[in-house]
């Protein structure tokens, strides 16, 4: 087994709570539980900016085209320009913390969710919608056009419509959803449930599919970037649904076992079929899902993995730990 | 406790009971720890080194509907972050609002795995406000859950009601939960070593303390031993509301029929008439017989249940032979006026009576049943019965705790369950201490008798 090389190092403030690489690959952000937000070089590792973000620790990332978003525990999401490292606004959640944080494929909307609330804003955060759901929402996710955004919130998912702020559908199961993915591809919407089960809906007919048998919650699921495979946790094993031909109907999913204990982190390349995952065993293990169930790399970090990211040109792949360690891998073939 | 676990101690009561007074107190008094306090509702917290957070109170709910599976997703997520922080925490309190059902946030830390591997519930403290308490738990169905599911109760606001109202409301706290501390405070001024690390809470002399709920339940108020020389007349009516009863003693029953059973005993004695009223609770679960005014008793298994419409009822007694008799009566001869005639007409004294506690079974919908016992426990058909007594009757049964004495084991088995969900582990050694078993549940529709049964088939048979 290939031990994947580190290309650079760095030792962050304290634990590292969230990852994200700019659009263009120059820039990798990393949040911590302190609440600033470092931005490397990605290639070099060099330290170009550090922002004091959010009071009591930073919970997500994003990045647009031109900006950074970053949110926390102090009930704020604020923007960045991704250069400069200037705050362009910050924006108030709702109640209690800024859970999740998504850009829209064209880099230009982000979507933010504290407590119930889920808002809409440009890329000067000005707000353009705003929705209420009956409970905290859990997941959140664009679909491929941006057109739509999917919340889910207890034992629904809800599609609502960016341009005119309507509720174009609701999505029921009966257990709580706990997070939400499109597919890159716009045409199936995935959320775990914490009864140990995830579901999935194909754009057009809205049927529930249902794929039980797990352990523990599917906590974090990743699409691959072509939408042929669906790679969730849950298990000791990374368990991967095929979604080309017929589906994950009536077949075998691939089971990717290689951690001590079950992982707990997944990232999914954003161009190529590769994945990483990262575990409490301090391990991280590079797939590349079209090679099956064989595992390409391992790197060993010095506490249990906390955040993962892939560059999107370069072949780098990063990891954090608990410690505050953060590492780039070199991941060429 | 597992020492690397974080203890979680979660603090309910209505508002205005004095949680915040309690949780104020914690933290000031224990200023070596970090404590950190999530709260559902905003409280006057004067400390500043604790981290105080607030969040929205959030129900996680599963596929079946059974609220033995639902957890608190807010609790989840928070705690989830606690854990990311380099400066780590001593103990975490939950502060719960007012209507919070406690089940679910107990739950999280049997049901999450995640939680469950980080985080250790210490107790569930809750603070009642000893004027209103009675109040609410005819109101609210949480009061009810929030004294249910509590291993320490505070009985706070003591200056404000009289001693006797103090009583009425202990007695009341008692009969829904048997074993929980009970601390009687005027601002929340307990002791802060009785409100945490209760984890190593001692259920063996909490029964010691209050014996009572080992007791079964009576399903008859009142026994009285009569030596019958003959043939007798039951006379009763129904009870009117003109009589100048006192009002405590009116709880809403069938005014116009009364269950009653006549059972021979050997000899007259404390012992007879107790081993008549342990025959009786047998009889009581027999299907009574209708008896109109008039019809004749006889000593028998099979209770009657006479109609007592009208003013005096007349209900001739045979019996087969002289001797010493127990009637057992489903409610205190005084509210039916009943008494016994000898058939020349004098009113018969019973030689001994005695009162059973009435509440059990009509007044409370919440209950604790304590079955103490010596023997070996055989771990396997335990595990099997505490399995399906849980997945059966798991939405009834809030909490079960139990000290077991395991066939084989030198250590106690201590365990502790939240509905449907139970953890268990072995602690300290018997030593030459005496062994024996100790289990408590405390819910609604509990059957004393099914579940003391049940555990007792979970014994070894002696060799």
């Amino acid at each position: 087994m290939k031990v994947l090389a580190t290309a650079w190092q760095a030792t962050l403030d304290d634990y590292p709570t969230a990852l994200a690489v700019s659009r263009d690959g120059a820039v990798i952000a990393a949040g911590t539980a302190s609440g600033k937000v470092f931005l490397f070089e990605a290639k070099t590792g060099a330290l170009l900016h550090t922002l004091d973000a959010h009071a009591n620790g930073v919970l997500a990332l994003a990045f647009g085209s031109k900006t950074l978003a970053s949110s926390g525990q102090d009930g704020q999401a604020r923007l960045w320009d991704a250069r400069s490292g200037s705050q362009i606004a910050a924006i108030q959640g709702g109640s209690g913390w800024v859970s999740h944080l998504h850009y829209a494929p064209d880099g230009k909307r982000l979507a933010m969710a504290a407590g119930k609330v889920v808002k809409l804003l440009n890329d000067q955060g000005a707000l353009l919608q705003q929705w209420t759901a009956a409970a905290g929402i859990n997941g959140l996710a664009f679909n491929a056009v941006g057109g739509m955004l999917a919340a889910t919130a207890g034992a629904e998912a809800l599609l609502w419509r960016c341009v005119d702020g309507g509720l174009d559908r609701t999505l029921k199961w009966v257990s709580t959803l706990i997070n939400a993915h499109w597919s890159p591809d716009g045409k199936v919407l995935a959320a775990g449930s914490i009864d140990k089960s995830v579901h999935f809906w194909r754009a057009g007919a809205w049927l529930d599919s249902k794929m039980g048998g797990y352990a523990k919650k599917p906590a974090v699921l990743a699409w691959s970037a072509d939408s042929k495979y669906l790679a969730t946790t849950g298990e000791d094993a990374i368990i991967v649904w095929p979604f080309s031909g017929k589906g994950p109907e009536g077949s075998k999913p691939m089971q990717l076992l290689h951690h001590l204990r079950a992982p707990e982190l997944l990232a999914a390349h954003p161009k190529k079929p590769l994945l990483l995952s990262g575990s409490p065993d301090k391990s991280l293990v590079l797939w590349d899902l079209k090679a099956g169930e064989v595992p390409q790399g391992l790197a060993s970090m010095s506490a249990a993995i906390s955040a993962l990211a892939f560059h999107p040109n370069l072949p780098l792949a990063y990891a954090s730990d608990a410690d505050g360690q953060l590492a780039a891998y070199r991941i060429d073939p | 406790m597992t020492a690397s676990k974080i203890p979680v101690t979660v603090l309910t009561g209505f508002l205005g009971a004095g949680k915040t007074t309690l949780l104020n107190r914690i933290l000031s008094e224990h200023h070596g720890q970090r404590i950190a306090v999530i709260e559902n509702e905003f409280g006057e917290i004067g400390i500043d080194q604790a981290l105080v957070i607030n969040a929205d109170e959030e129900i996680f709910e599963m596929n079946n509907g059974c609220i033995c599976c639902t957890v608190r997703g807010d609790l989840i997520r928070i705690l989830g972050q606690l854990l990311k922080r380099r400066d780590k925490f001593d103990r975490i309190l939950v502060e719960t609002t007012g209507m919070a059902d406690p089940g679910p946030v107990a739950q999280t830390f049997f049901m999450d795995e995640d939680m469950k591997a980080q985080f250790a519930l210490d107790g569930l403290v809750t603070v009642v406000d000893a004027k209103h308490l009675l109040l609410h738990l005819d109101d609210s169905e949480e009061a009810q859950k929030q004294v249910a599911f509590a291993d320490v109760i505070l009985l706070n606001k003591c200056d404000l009601v009289t001693p006797d109202e103090l009583d009425t409301v202990e007695q009341r706290v008692r009969r829904i939960n048997a074993v929980a501390k009970l601390i009687r405070t005027t601002n929340a001024d307990a002791p802060i070593n009785t409100v945490l690390d209760v984890g190593g809470f001692d259920l063996s002399r909490a029964i010691e303390v209050n014996p009572d709920f080992l007791q079964p339940e009576y399903p008859f108020e009142w026994a009285g031993l009569y030596k019958l020389d003959g043939a007798a007349e039951l006379v009763a009516g129904a009870c009117g509301h003109d009589h100048g009863h006192d009002p405590h003693h009116h709880h809403v029953h069938d005014e116009h029929h009364l269950k009653l059973a006549l059972l021979p005993v050997p000899a007259s004695g404390e012992d007879a008439l107790k081993s008549a009223a342990d025959k009786g609770i047998r009889a009581f679960a027999n299907v009574a017989e209708d008896r109109a005014p008039g019809a004749a008793l006889e000593p028998s298994m099979t209770p009657w249940r006479l109609d007592l419409h009208g003013a005096h009822a007349h209900f001739p007694v045979r019996i087969a032979a002289p001797g010493h008799y127990v009637l057992l009566s489903e409610h205190a001869p005084e509210e039916f006026h009943l008494t016994l005639k000898s058939a020349d007409g004098k009113t018969l004294r019973p030689v001994l009576a005695k009162y059973f506690e009435e509440g059990h079974s009509h007044d409370e919908a919440v209950t604790s049943v304590g079955i103490q016992c010596e023997g070996q426990v055989d771990s396997s058909l335990f595990s099997g019965w505490i399995s399906a007594v849980l997945s059966m009757q798991g939405n009834d049964i809030y909490r079960s705790k139990g000290i077991l004495n395991v066939a084989g084991r030198d250590t106690r088995y201590v365990f502790q369950g939240v509905h449907m969900v139970m953890d268990g582990r072995e602690e300290q050694p018997w030593g030459d201490a005496p062994r024996n078993n100790t289990l408590v549940f405390i819910g609604k529709n509990l059957d004393r008798a099914k579940l003391t049964e049940g555990f007792k088939a979970c014994l070894r048979k002696p060799a």
